[in-house]
């Protein structure tokens, strides 16, 4: 015998296989009318790469009229196996979740009370809240009088949301400002 | 590029399992309007497990029955246990077969003559069931045409009764080298042992031995073959018919409040393949029935312009 994919095809396509209830004398009318008023839902599989750590963990994003409805770790993937850590397992909510911050959110000093703002507000305040610190707290030259440039009282957080020429560009600024202390959100 | 692996697949994960009449059972209850159509099958399906069950045993005890010659190299090309390989003793329990099957078989819709025919034309050495079992394997669709012809026999249902003869032998076959058979790393959409296409796939509950720390939800997709009953793991996320891996490329439907069966299918060719998800129950359905449960989502997909992966008595209408 010749081997071929194309040699299971043949009885299964439209030649000798296709025996059906109708020719053996079954009568389908009620069960094509059960059928027919049945209602479906439907969507797809995705097979995506989890956004929170340098593991990459493969998801199986469930995506219907394009928004995500539901998420599941992906069992193939070696790495994995299907398992999920909390973050990963928690992924639906990030885009899904009415509980999240949809809005950049303000709550001043000694405040007890959380403002919405809009971005330029936003922006702008960070914008010159960095400005402040910085002309405020570099520090220019070390005890032994060498020049150094570093800002200790600011830090910054990395994402994992962030693209590798994002966090490039992203360390780059901070680098520039003097910032020495840095870390990702992945390690906590 | 395929390999084969060292270390069996792990097992299905437990659930408690039903017998052939508590799965027709519970579809009935689940769609009333499809118990008409089911009950027709309770019978020669339950003398089939029973057929299969019997034939195990005497199997295992049979010195002419190979054991499953595993060839690395003839699998990571692709090639199926019993392809080319020498089935004679198979032919040797079709008397068994005919005795415990084929009263159920007749009383199947408007098949009796046709059955009485196929008995009296082996033997009456009309045609051989050496031949006609060989050729359900191979796909040799010209010895159903030209054996069909000599019979007075429809080639559609000669080749659907010798399935089910091959069905008994092959079911029977994969239980007692089930061990052999599992640790086979295949990564086809067809059967790794008989290379029948599947006509269903089983979405497996979580693995029970896995890792206290990080724990999967399960989900791992296995292929349940049309003819022998073998299961094998295929990947998620690529289509069994056109191997269509890209992204997004399974789409599925199902029936509302009823996500635990759905159909899956790519855009790409067409052709779905349905699906029972373990996940969704505590109950192990009897996979050789259980396509025939899924007539309704067949029914839809048909309406939907939908190709079946292969064709079977459900899904052709």
């Amino acid at each position: 015998m010749s081997f071929t994919r194309r040699g299971f095809l043949k009885l299964t396509g439209a030649g000798v296989a296709c025996l059906s209830l109708g020719q053996l004398g079954f009568d389908l009318t009620e069960a094509q009318a059960y059928a027919t008023s049945l209602k479906t839902k439907g969507a797809k599989e995705v097979i995506t790469i989890c956004p929170f750590c340098s593991v990459s963990c493969h998801i199986i994003a469930h995506v219907r009229d394009g928004k995500l409805i539901s998420t599941e770790g992906d069992p193939d993937f070696p790495v994995n196996e299907g398992a999920l850590c909390a973050k990963g397992a928690a992924l639906l909510s990030m885009s899904r979740n009415e509980h999240r911050a949809k809005k950049p959110m303000y709550r001043a000093p000694y405040s007890d009370k959380w403002e919405e703002k809009d971005w330029e507000w936003v922006l702008t305040k960070i914008a010159k809240r960095v400005k402040e610190t910085r002309d405020k707290e570099l520090i220019l030259k070390n005890d032994k009088g060498q020049t150094v440039n570093r800002l200790e009282s600011m830090f910054l957080l990395g994402t994992s949301h962030a693209s590798n020429e994002e966090c490039a560009l992203i360390h780059q600024a901070m680098r520039s400002l003097g910032v020495v202390h840095m870390d990702h959100q992945a390690r906590i | 590029m395929q390999t084969v692996a060292a270390t069996p697949q792990k097992p299905l994960s437990t659930g408690k399992s039903l017998s052939v009449s508590q799965t027709l059972h519970a579809a009935c209850e689940r769609h009333p309007a499809l118990a008409p159509l089911i009950d027709h099958f309770s019978a020669l399906y339950t003398a089939r497990a029973n057929c299969i069950e019997s034939l195990a045993q005497k199997l295992a005890e049979d010195p002419h029955c190979p054991a499953p010659a595993i060839h690395p190299e003839r699998l990571e090309q692709g090639v199926p246990v019993l392809s080319d390989t020498d089935i004679e003793w198979a032919a040797a329990y079709y008397p068994e077969v005919e005795a415990t099957l084929f009263e159920y078989l007749e009383a199947i819709g408007t098949l009796e003559k046709a059955v009485l025919q196929f008995k009296t034309a082996v033997a009456e050495s009309k045609i051989s069931i050496i031949q006609l079992l060989r050729a359900a394997v191979d796909s040799n669709e010209s010895v159903f045409n030209k054996n069909g012809k000599t019979a007075e026999i429809e080639p559609a249902i000669l080749l659907f009764i010798t399935q089910q003869v091959l069905s008994c032998i092959l079911g029977a076959y994969v239980t007692v080298h089930a061990k052999p058979l599992s640790e086979i790393f295949w990564r086809e959409a067809y059967c790794p042992v008989c290379g029948s296409f599947p006509d269903m796939s089983i979405l497996q509950r979580p693995d029970a031995d896995q890792s206290e720390f990080l724990a999967g939800g399960g989900g791992k997709k296995m292929m349940h073959c049309s003819c022998c009953s073998h299961q094998w793991h295929f990947r998620r996320g690529t289509c069994p018919a056109c191997s269509n891996d890209e992204a997004g490329a399974i789409h599925y439907f199902h029936i509302e409040e009823q996500s635990g069966e759905r159909v899956e299918y790519c855009t790409k060719c067409n052709t779905y393949l349905n699906n029972i998800d373990l996940r969704n129950s505590t109950a192990t359905p009897d996979f050789t029935v259980a396509p025939l449960t899924l007539i309704h989502l067949d029914m839809k997909a048909a309406q939907k312009k939908l190709k079946p992966l292969v064709h079977t008595l459900w899904n052709t209408f």
